[in-house]
């Protein structure tokens, strides 16, 4: 699967469970933080199952730095993935 | 169909867990880290009640291994709906007399165990924004009891983690809960002396010590909707002592 499709994937998920509204959400916008679109820890559970699930890559107990964008999601989840 | 997953089951109270949330209709898979023979003989009761499950064996003081059980189990079965954090082990020493080596093993089996496996069951349930998770306590998380100061704190740390996982997943319908046995009829305990037996019982207002299956019992309880409304909670069984 293409970095683009799972791309798209992450951001069906952020949009659909998490309440974020598509225009406001690029594949380079903070997630979390202080200047981000304002989602929180509990919401990175969703993210973290959402992938367990479609890519079988297990995001647990993994570093903040991954979970910036939705571009450092996917590229996690292209580095991990069984191909 | 349910699946619940049993920590330590091959033997104790881990075991009666298992025989009775299979007569409760789950699949059960009994995870166990050295006793073959007794856990297959666990898998051998339950089927030959009518029930189904598997034997796992996996150390669950080890993250990798726990991954590898929970990823196995979820491909076989397709869901956990229960998981109980049962597997633990007791090394009780003064705190002068005590080995490091045990401290940090009780601490990797009776706390980091814990933590792994309900980061990775509770992974499979937030999947289906359902599931339950009953970690083992003891009496002795609250009560002080000299020489077990490391047992205690262990059990104290899991009433903790209760408490605070319960808090972090209950939104995602998943509850969490605490079951704080007192002095159980298990191997530990007939391994006493007749005079250390009594001297216990006097010390506990039922007059007796409970069994693995009235454990079992409240075990049962907790993971069905019959308690839909409790989480967070350390049930405390312990015929009064803690009185």
């Amino acid at each position: 699967m293409a970095d683009s499709e799972i791309k798209a994937k992450v951001k069906e998920l952020i949009c659909s469970n998490l309440g974020v509204e598509p225009d406001v959400l690029d594949y380079d916008t903070e997630l979390f933080g202080e200047d981000s679109i304002g989602l929180d820890s509990v919401d990175s559970l969703e993210i973290i199952s959402f992938v367990d699930d479609e890519y079988g890559v297990d995001m647990t107990g993994v570093g903040k730095e991954h979970f910036l964008n939705i571009d450092s999601i996917a590229a996690y989840i292209s580095e991990h993935k069984d191909n | 169909m349910k699946v619940a997953l049993i920590t330590g089951a091959s033997r104790g109270i881990g075991k009666a867990c298992a025989l009775r949330l299979a007569r409760d209709g789950y699949t059960v898979v009994i995870n166990y880290s050295r006793s073959d023979d007794e856990a297959q003989k666990v898998l051998e009761t339950i089927k030959a009640d009518g029930g189904d499950g598997m034997t796992y064996k996996a150390d669950v003081s080890d993250l990798a291994q726990v991954k590898q059980m929970i990823k196995d189990v979820d491909k076989q079965y397709g869901q956990i709906d229960l998981l109980v954090n049962n597997a633990g082990i007791v090394r009780d020493n003064l705190l002068l007399m005590l080995n490091m080596d045990d401290l940090d093993k009780c601490m990797d089996l009776n706390v980091k165990g814990y933590f792994y496996c309900a980061q990775q069951a509770g992974l499979k349930m937030f999947r289906k924004k359902k599931g339950v998770i009953i970690n083992m306590s003891s009496v002795s998380g609250e009560l002080a009891l000299a020489g077990q100061s490391v047992y205690s704190a262990t059990k104290g740390a899991v009433n903790a983690l209760t408490r605070v996982l319960a808090k972090e997943m209950g939104a995602k319908g998943i509850r969490v809960n605490a079951v704080a046995p007192g002095f159980i009829e298990t191997e530990m305990i007939d391994a006493l002396s007749a005079e250390k037996k009594e001297e216990y019982l006097k010390t506990i207002p039922l007059h007796r010590f409970g069994t693995a299956d009235e454990v079992a019992a409240v075990v049962s309880m907790l993971a069905s909707d019959a308690c839909a409304y409790i989480t967070g909670q350390v049930i405390t069984m312990d015929g009064g002592i803690s009185l």
